[in-house]
C-alpha cells in the first residue's frame, strides 16, 4: 500500500521509480559502509553515531522530497491554469468564442497543460455537453477551477452574452485576486524563512564551543 | 565594477573574521577565494540576471500603458509609437531606434524579441484584432491593462519585501558572527585552548560555508520571481 503511495507520488513527478529507489538504496548503502569503515578503522563511536543519524536525515529527506515535488507541481498546474485564464479573458473580450480563445491559449502552455487543452478541444468537438468541461476540470485540486470551467460551460451553453460574461467575470475577479494576494504571501514567506539560517549559524557556534569547552575542561580532569 | 569592489570587501571581511577566530592563515585564505569566487562568478550573475527581467518588465509595463492610451487618444500606430518612445527609457529607445526602417506592425512584432512575456504577446493580439475588426481599444485591452498593472505590481511589491527581508538576513548574521568573534576575546583562556582543536578550526570553516549557502539560497529565492513568457537562460 505504502510502497504503491509512494511509486505513484515518484511517477506523478515524472521520475522513474525503479531509478530512484536504486539511487536511494546506493546513497543508503554508501553511508553505511562509511559509518562501517570510521567504526572499524577510528574506533570512534562519536563519528559513526553521526553518520548513522546523517543517514537517517538523508533517507528521510530523499523520500519526503516527491511529496514536496508533487505538491509543487500540482500548486503551478493550478497558478498555470488560472494566468492562462487571465489570458483567455482577454480573448474571449476580443470577439473569440470559447473554442477559439483556448484554442489560442496553447502557446502559453507548458506541454502538460498543452495536452490537457487538446484533448478538451478534441471532446468538445465531439461531446457538446458539460463532460469535457467536467473532465478538464478534474485535473486540478481546487474547487475554484471546476466553478470556472463550469461557468466557461455556461457561455458555450448560453452564448458568449454580456450576462454570461459579467458572471464569468465575477469568479474570474476573486480566483485572480486570492492568487495575487497568496503569491504576495507566499514571496514574504519564502523570504522570512531565511531568518532561521542565522538563528541557526548561532546553535552551531553555541554548540561547537560547548563541545570544544568541555574537551578542554575534560582534558584538564585529566591532568589534575 | 562596483559589484568586483564589494566582492573584494566582503571577502577580506570574511576572512579577517576567520583568521581572527580561528588564527588560521590558510583557512582564511579559502575562505577569501571561495567567497570571491561565489559572489562574483555566482551571486552576480543570478542578480544580473534578475535584474534584467525586472527591469525589462518595467519597460515593457510603461510600453504597453503609454501605447494603449496614446492609441486610444490618437487612434493610428504610429502616433502612438512615437507618443510611447517619448515615455520610453534609454535602452528601449536604443531598440526602437534601430528598427526605424520597419513599418508599424514590424516594428511592434519585432519588440517582442525584446519584452519576452507572455502579455506583449497578448498585447500584439489584441492590437491585431484592433486593425481588423476596429473598436474602442481602450475597452479591448481593459483587461491587458489590468493583469499587466496587477504583475507590476507584483513586481514593485517583491522587490520591496526583497530589500526589508535582505537588512533583516544581514543584520542578523552580522549579529551571529559578532557573538563569535567578540567570544574569542571574552572566553580569552579558554580560547587559547581550543583554537588549536582540530574539530573547532572545522566547525569555523564549515559555518562560514554555512553563511554562504544560506545567501546563495536567499538570492535564489528573491530571483524567483516568475513573469510568464520569460525564460532566464535567454539573452
Amino acid at each position: 500500500m505504502m510502497k504503491n503511495k509512494l511509486k505513484d507520488t515518484i511517477e506523478f513527478v515524472g521520475l522513474s521509480y525503479r531509478k530512484e529507489i536504486l539511487k536511494i538504496v546506493l546513497i543508503t548503502l554508501a553511508l553505511l559502509l562509511g559509518a562501517a569503515l570510521i567504526f572499524y578503522f577510528l574506533k570512534n563511536i562519536m563519528y559513526t553515531i553521526m553518520i548513522l543519524i546523517a543517514l537517517l536525515v538523508a533517507d528521510y529527506m530523499l523520500l519526503t522530497r516527491y511529496n514536496d515535488k508533487k505538491k509543487m507541481l500540482i500548486k503551478a498546474r493550478e497558478n498555470e491554469l488560472i494566468t492562462l485564464i487571465t489570458y483567455f479573458e482577454v480573448y474571449i473580450r476580443n470577439k473569440n468564442n470559447v473554442y477559439q480563445s483556448f484554442n489560442l491559449l496553447i502557446p502559453y502552455c507548458s506541454s502538460w497543460m498543452k495536452d490537457k487543452i487538446e484533448t478538451l478541444l478534441k471532446e468538445i468537438d465531439n461531446d457538446k455537453s458539460v463532460q469535457p468541461f467536467v473532465n478538464f476540470a478534474n485535473n486540478f485540486e481546487q474547487l475554484s477551477s471546476h466553478s470556472l470551467l463550469l461557468s466557461i460551460y455556461q457561455m458555450v451553453d448560453q452564448g458568449e452574452s454580456n450576462e454570461q460574461l459579467a458572471q464569468f467575470d465575477v469568479i474570474f475577479d476573486e480566483i485572480a485576486r486570492n492568487r495575487q494576494k497568496e503569491m504576495k504571501e507566499q514571496k514574504e514567506k519564502s523570504l522570512g524563512n531565511m531568518s532561521t539560517f542565522p538563528l541557526i549559524g548561532a546553535g552551531a557556534i553555541t554548540v561547537t564551543l560547548t563541545i570544544s569547552i568541555i574537551s578542554v575542561l575534560g582534558d584538564l580532569m585529566n591532568v589534575i | 565594477m562596483n559589484f568586483l569592489l564589494i566582492g573584494v570587501l566582503v571577502s577580506l571581511a570574511f576572512a579577517g573574521l576567520i583568521f581572527i577566530t580561528s588564527e588560521n592563515i590558510f583557512s582564511a585564505i579559502s575562505i577569501f577565494l571561495i567567497t570571491f569566487i561565489f559572489l562574483v562568478f555566482l551571486i552576480k550573475r543570478l542578480l544580473d540576471k534578475y535584474q534584467k527581467k525586472a527591469r525589462r518588465y518595467h519597460q515593457c509595463y510603461q510600453f504597453i500603458n503609454s501605447y494603449l492610451i496614446s492609441l486610444s487618444i490618437k487612434g493610428s500606430l504610429s502616433a502612438a509609437r512615437e507618443s510611447s518612445y517619448g515615455t520610453a527609457d534609454k535602452e528601449v529607445k536604443e531598440v526602437m531606434d534601430s528598427i526605424k526602417d520597419l513599418d508599424e506592425e514590424e516594428k511592434l512584432s519585432y519588440l517582442c524579441k525584446y519584452f519576452k512575456f507572455d502579455l506583449y504577446h497578448l498585447f500584439l493580439d489584441t492590437i491585431k484584432v484592433w486593425r481588423e475588426q476596429g473598436g474602442d481599444i481602450l475597452i479591448m485591452s481593459q483587461y491587458l491593462i489590468n493583469q499587466v498593472r496587477l504583475k507590476e505590481e507584483y513586481l514593485l511589491h517583491c522587490e520591496s519585501v526583497h530589500r526589508s527581508k535582505l537588512i533583516e538576513f544581514f543584520t542578523l548574521w552580522g549579529i551571529t558572527l559578532t557573538i563569535l568573534t567578540s567570544l574569542r576575546f571574552a572566553l580569552s583562556q579558554f580560547y587559547a585552548r581550543i583554537i588549536h582543536a582540530l574539530f573547532f578550526q572545522v566547525a569555523v570553516v564549515v559555518l562560514f560555508i554555512f553563511v554562504l549557502l544560506s545567501f546563495y539560497i536567499m538570492v535564489t529565492r528573491i530571483t524567483n520571481v516568475s513573469l510568464e513568457g520569460y525564460k532566464d537562460d535567454e539573452k
